[in-house]
């Protein structure tokens, strides 16, 4: 690993300005993504400057907060995990942050970290150990190595600036579907504006210098139930081939209002508006189930190594909406 | 001191330590090459086997993905920790009365995320065992003897006896 | 010796297991010399290339650097022609990590890219790149033997010749013959990497003229001896340090003579230690330990006759292993333990088993924990499945008419030397009874046909056979005992200890012979200076190879003590026994002599202070023969079965509820919890059935894709549960107590038996490992 300075901020504020002001500065949180990438220096530029958030005690917290849950951006998955509140209140974000990982990335890794979590594709991350990096599109190479090479854990929603890799975050798909505010530093923005496709080194909208302070997941009304389900290879220590969060309001019996997302489907966690928009109005039955994931991956674009991730996430969707009404 | 060095204070295994450390060194290689507890392990350098596993304060973490400033003021434990004098800890007599280790290289980070589980639950289920030594890879695939030993520590250490 | 055993059976807790739970046992990594200095490696980024420039002079000036390696100043470890990704092009050696990373990037390398071959197709395509030029990729065994002449007494082979096949009678005639055949061509099992907690590594110190190594081995003293030669030191100026290894199931094997082996850390770190008069360690990262761990892989076609009650009667196997660039063709004779040669030689009259390795640009094969064995019963026992359902007859049962039994003979490759062998035991019946009733396999086991809705239940089976016993020469080991005044004896051995507890069981056998408690038994085994010679545990012999030497020299010593004390108490030695670490007269348990007693201590200037015994033996030890002839030779195997049982969700494609019992016949199980620890390595077959172990590679790049253990995955505590059987069928004659091997058994059978499991559930049979989801779910036409 290249060395670097490293400086530890007492507020966020003076993260910010320390960034802003680096060449190359790099947050670290819990640090579980970042070591990964400066190990082995998957960055075209060598991070000069880590500033060190973890220890900010503000922003180590769950609480209510009107009709709000506020959780700190430094707040540790294994927290999220097990905590009662969330458990109540947004079921398949608890569900999501034990599903990450291991316990000892649990206990470190918060959920800042996790929604900013570079991707997962092995020729971006192609250690530059064994004879270099691999220039990929997203290191300013000419093409994506994955579409004409190996792509079975890759997007089947397309390229977004010709890279299909896809975002690996299980607590992603879970904020998105939950229509959760992301604030920062600067502004703040919604789960679904969080993520963005553009190349380089980033998989979020944040600004240079942008710093994840908390995220508040608007609190559900009573019939509200949500649930979050992971097909991985491995039960432990594994990204999800597919992940899916979905989120159901039923009044008298009808569907008031439902979400759904996909992680591990696209550079971003793929909202599924027309499938949740099936389940409408309407009462849920294994048909209606069955035909929103349908709905839902009528506009998938697989590559010719992945089209199994298709009938996965059909049966994902399947699953977490049946789990929401169990 | 070179350029970037930094003073780091720490406790380890209850003693205070205060050494000059580089700030890209993971704090696995603080404790193997500067301080010479070489019990913990690296095995895997990327968070994905836990044989680097130390407690800081009563939280099982990997050393291996942790700089070692962020341990700065915090107290550190490693398996060199757990013996008192010439008597094993309780889950280390469990891990000898049920052959918890084979080869032996995964037993120290092992040892520890069981300790970080009996810290905060000291009945667990067969189910918390696992999921809570899920981040721990035996490639000696010995996990039946460590579920045996983790299930006969936490009953030694309840006073249960084995 | 006392009639009923004391220490053997009983699982006394392991040698040197307070080390490794309290972080004091020492592996290669935790050897700490001041000064020493630090290895890294530039390494191919092309498959196939040539070094058109190398130019190392700013890395050499950098402040820090000691030593530049390459072809130019190396060439025994170096060379400019790169066969795979990842082939080393240049070590740089540097007080520490920082400075020998800087210093990388100051080399400057320029490669001539040539086509390659990136898998055995590839490999085998007519005009091909080859992978050594001159050299085709694809070549015979060449040690195919045909089997001719039977000795009608004995019913051993009296005559071998060269062929282009191995076997014996005439498959043709046995197919014309058979009434039922049945056949699959393209059985694949994927490239799969050797498991290692602790990745490859060594210290190498030069000082005064001596080398000492810090590593790991399997075989110190042979690997020292060899390391000597092409260092063009003495033997004695060597010592090999190997006090704990961080497991290794075979894929750590080191062969310093050979520049395409995997040994480099080896030869680069006393290389350099030799130049410098300095401390150099080179120790491989996870990824280098992904690229350089042994892999295997390999392609087969197996076709087998039967009558029509089951009896098998002719079988013909083809092999096409992946060897990579470099790695060990003779892995490949293992595949032939599960065909009619050993496994299925009780009924199997006609035999034609095709070997061939195949070279391609990808990191060597050389074969892991089964050695080519698991290969073999992956085509093999696939097929036995589908003739179970052509046939009509049980799975279990039809292995149990016709799996190999003891006495059975051996026509395989284990017995190199012989042209046949007695198969010392079998107990695989026993087995297959044990999984029956523990499964509830009569109840339980529906055809495919009858199952339905999205989750399935799958029960498969599959039995296997692996040797333990290599009888050719070159397998000489030895054991040396000391025993005190006190009542303790020492056991010098260097016979490897991986975790698979051959230290324990070593020191049981003292114990026993002794009669002293197993704690009064210590151990000495951490180098070669102090060791006698052992050799390489491997093939899972080290419970039949060591413990002759072990207990010979421990009676040795035990007849040296009876004949002291015979004299003191008068009575003929013979008369006399030791229990509980007293001599008494066998006749008069009354008239009694303490160990210390017998020895005469009476001083500095008096008395024996130790009785040592030694043996050492050319295998095999004349009590494996059949009554004494040479020639008639019982070659004891690793056997058994294993069964499992999983629940496929169709929708998904993913495998729930997955369960591996594995039962073994060990003879004795000498130490039983060591035994059953044994059993658990079942487990890698699940990562190599389920989590999607294949090397992969990038088809146009040969990049290792998964080359850590993310992407990579060993299982973990939550994918399957693993349940060993311990079957004890005394009488094996070929160990001193009856024991037989317990080591790489368990992950022959494990693919087979996930394929059967699942075809099984779906009744669609996957040709390819592993059996990923997306395998699955284009089986059951979801895709």
């Amino acid at each position: 690993m290249k060395t670097f300075d490293y400086i530890k901020a007492n507020s966020l504020d003076e993260a910010g300005a320390i960034l802003a002001a680096s060449a190359n500065g790099a947050i670290h949180s819990g640090g579980t993504d970042l070591m990964g990438c400066l190990r082995d220096r998957i960055w075209m530029e060598d991070v000069d400057v880590v500033v060190s958030v973890a220890s900010i005690e503000e922003l180590k917290h769950i609480r209510k907060d009107g009709d709000a849950l506020k959780i700190g951006a430094m707040t540790t998955l294994a927290d999220i995990a097990a905590s009662a509140l969330v458990k109540e209140s947004c079921r398949m974000l608890a569900q999501a942050a034990q599903a990450t990982a291991s316990p000892q990335l649990r206990n470190v890794g918060t959920i800042a970290g996790n929604i900013c979590q570079e991707n997962r594709c092995w020729y971006y991350r192609y250690s530059y150990r064994i004879g270099g990096i691999i220039e990929c599109i997203r290191k300013g190479g000419k093409k994506c190595l994955a579409v004409g090479g190996d792509h079975r854990y890759h997007s089947i929603f397309g390229a977004v600036n010709r890279c299909v890799a896809v975002n690996p975050s299980d607590t992603a798909p879970a904020l998105v579907a939950a229509d959760a505010t992301i604030a920062t530093t600067k502004r703040n923005i919604s789960a679904r504006e969080f993520f963005t496709g553009e190349n380089g080194k980033s998989s979020t909208v944040l600004e240079k210098g942008e710093i994840v302070k908390e995220i508040s997941v608007p609190l559900s009304g009573d019939g509200v139930r949500s649930a979050f389900k992971k097909v991985a290879l491995r039960k432990s220590i594994d990204f999800a081939i597919i992940s899916c969060a979905a989120q159901i309001a039923l009044s008298g019996g009808r569907v008031e209002n439902a979400t759904i997302c996909l992680g591990g489907v696209h550079v971003n966690p793929r909202p599924m508006d027309e499938a949740a928009g099936v389940l409408k109005g309407e009462a849920l039955s294994d048909e209606l189930i069955e035909c929103a994931a349908n709905v839902a991956l009528e506009g998938a674009k697989p590559l010719k190594g992945n089209r199994y991730k298709v009938q996965i996430a059909k049966a994902i969707i399947l699953d977490t909406l049946s789990d929401c009404i169990l | 001191m070179s350029a970037n060095e930094k003073v780091l204070s720490l406790t380890v295994n209850g003693e205070p330590k205060k050494l000059l450390v580089k700030p890209h060194w993971m704090l696995s290689r603080v404790l193997r090459e500067e301080l010479h507890h070489t019990g913990t392990k690296e095995a895997c350098g990327e968070g994905a086997c836990g044989a680097c596993t130390v407690l800081i304060g009563d939280k099982a973490v990997l050393s291996c993905m942790t700089l070692a400033l962020e341990a700065e003021g915090k107290c550190v434990e490693t398996i060199e920790g757990l013996m008192s004098g010439k008597n094993p800890h309780p889950i280390q007599e469990a891990w000898l009365e049920e052959f918890g280790a084979q080869c032996g290289f995964c037993s120290p980070g092992m040892i520890m995320s069981a300790k970080a589980l009996l810290l905060r639950n000291p009945n667990p289920t067969v189910g918390e065992v696992r999921e809570a030594m899920a981040g721990n890879i035996c490639v000696c695939s010995n996990y039946e003897h460590i579920e045996a030993a983790v299930l006969s520590a936490a009953r030694k250490m309840r006073g249960e006896g084995a | 010796m006392a009639e009923k055993l004391k220490v053997l059976g009983k699982s006394v807790h392991q040698k040197t297991a307070l080390e490794r739970v309290n972080g004091s046992a020492r592996y290669y990594s935790d050897f700490q010399l001041p000064g020493t200095l630090i290895t890294r490696f530039i390494r191919s980024p092309y498959p196939k290339a040539k070094v058109t420039k190398l130019d190392t002079e700013a890395a050499e000036a950098l402040p820090g650097v000691e030593l530049v390696m390459s072809y130019k100043n190396f060439p025994q470890t170096f060379r400019d022609t790169m066969h795979y990704v990842g082939e080393q092009v240049v070590a740089v050696v540097a007080v520490d990590e920082d400075v020998a990373e800087e210093a990388l990037e100051l080399v400057r390398v320029e490669y001539e890219e040539y086509p390659a071959v990136l898998s055995i197709e590839e490999a085998l395509a007519p005009d091909a790149p080859e992978v050594f030029e001159g050299e085709p990729n694809c070549h015979d065994w060449e040690f195919h033997y045909y089997l001719s002449e039977k000795d009608p007494e004995s019913g051993l082979w009296t005559k071998k010749d060269h062929a282009d096949f191995h076997g014996f009678g005439n498959v043709d005639e046995g197919f014309a013959e058979s009434d039922v055949i049945v056949e699959a061509e393209g059985l694949k099992y994927a490239y799969t990497k050797s498991p290692a907690m602790n990745p490859r590594g060594a210290l190498a110190h030069f000082n005064s003229g001596k080398l000492t190594v810090y590593t790991h081995s399997q075989g110190m003293h042979h690997e020292k001896t060899v390391l000597a030669g092409v260092l063009g030191l003495n033997v004695t100026d060597v010592n090999y340090v190997c006090e704990y290894i961080g497991s290794s199931f075979g894929g750590k094997i080191a062969e310093p003579s050979d520049i395409n082996h995997p040994t480099h850390y080896l030869i680069v770190a006393c290389l350099a230690s030799i130049e410098l008069s300095k401390p150099v360690r080179c120790v491989y990262t996870r990824e280098e330990e992904m690229l350089c761990g042994w892999s295997r892989g390999s392609l087969s076609n197996v076709k087998i006759g039967f009558k029509s009650d089951g009896t098998l009667h002719a079988i013909s196997y083809d092999n096409w292993m992946e060897m990579g660039s470099g790695g060990d063709k003779w892995t490949i004779k293992n595949s032939l333990l599960a065909t009619g040669t050993t496994l299925y030689s009780r009924n199997c009259k006609h035999m034609r088993g095709k070997l061939r390795y195949v070279h391609t640009n990808r990191f060597l094969s050389s074969g892991w924990q089964g050695y080519g064995a698991p290969e073999g019963h992956y085509g093999v026992e696939v097929v036995m499945d589908m003739a179970a359902e052509k046939l009509g007859i049980d799975p279990i049962e039809l292995r149990r008419m016709n799996h190999m039994r003891g006495g059975d003979i051996d026509a395989g490759y284990d017995p190199l030397s012989y042209k046949s062998c007695y198969i010392s035991s079998s107990g695989i019946s026993e087995c297959l009874d044990a999984l029956e009733e523990r499964a509830d396999w009569k109840k339980r086991w529906k055809p495919p046909a009858e199952k339905s809705g999205r989750y399935r239940e799958g029960l498969g089976i599959a039995i296997f056979c692996m040797g333990a016993g290599r009888p050719g020469p070159g397998n000489n080991t030895s054991a040396e005992v000391k025993l005190f005044p006190d009542g303790t004896a020492k056991l010098y051995s260097a016979l490897a200890e991986m975790g698979q507890g051959q230290h324990t069981v070593q020191c049981q056998i003292v114990a026993e012979v002794l009669g002293i408690p197993y704690k009064k038994v210590g151990l000495v085994w951490q180098e070669t200076d102090s060791t006698p010679w052992a050799s390489i545990a491997a093939s899972s012999i080290g419970t039949w190879l060591q413990s002759w030497p072990t207990y010979e020299a421990a009676r040795d010593v035990r007849m040296q003590l009876l004949t002291l004390a015979a004299e003191l108490i008068g009575v003929d030695a013979e008369k006399l026994d030791i229990d509980d670490s007293m001599i008494f007269v066998k006749d008069d348990p009354s008239r009694t002599l303490s160990i210390g007693e017998a020895m005469g201590v009476l001083g500095i200037y008096g008395g024996k202070h130790e009785l040592i015994g030694y043996y050492s033996h050319e295998v095999p030890h004349p009590r494996c023969l059949k009554d004494g002839k040479p020639g008639q030779l019982y070659i004891p195997k690793e056997k058994g079965a294993q069964l499992v049982s999983l629940i496929v969700d169709t929708e998904t494609g993913l495998c729930h509820d997955v369960k591996v019992i594995n039962a073994q016949d060990v003879g004795r199980a000498m130490n039983p919890k060591i035994v059953e620890g044994q059993f658990l390595n079942a487990r890698h077959g699940v990562e190599n059935a389920l989590l999607g172990s294949d090397c992969i590679v990038d088809k146009k790049n040969g990049r290792l894709l998964n080359g850590n253990w993310i992407d990579y995955k060993p299982t973990s505590f939550l994918d399957c549960d693993i349940d060993p059987i311990i079957i004890e069928k005394p009488g094996d004659p070929t160990h001193p107590f009856g024991a037989t091997a317990c080591g790489e058994g368990a992950a022959c059978p494990t693919l087979a038996a996930f394929s059967n499991a699942i075809y099984n559930a779906i009744g669609v049979r996957i040709k390819e490992t592993p059996f990923t989801p997306d395998k699955i779910l284009a089986a059951l036409g979801k895709v």
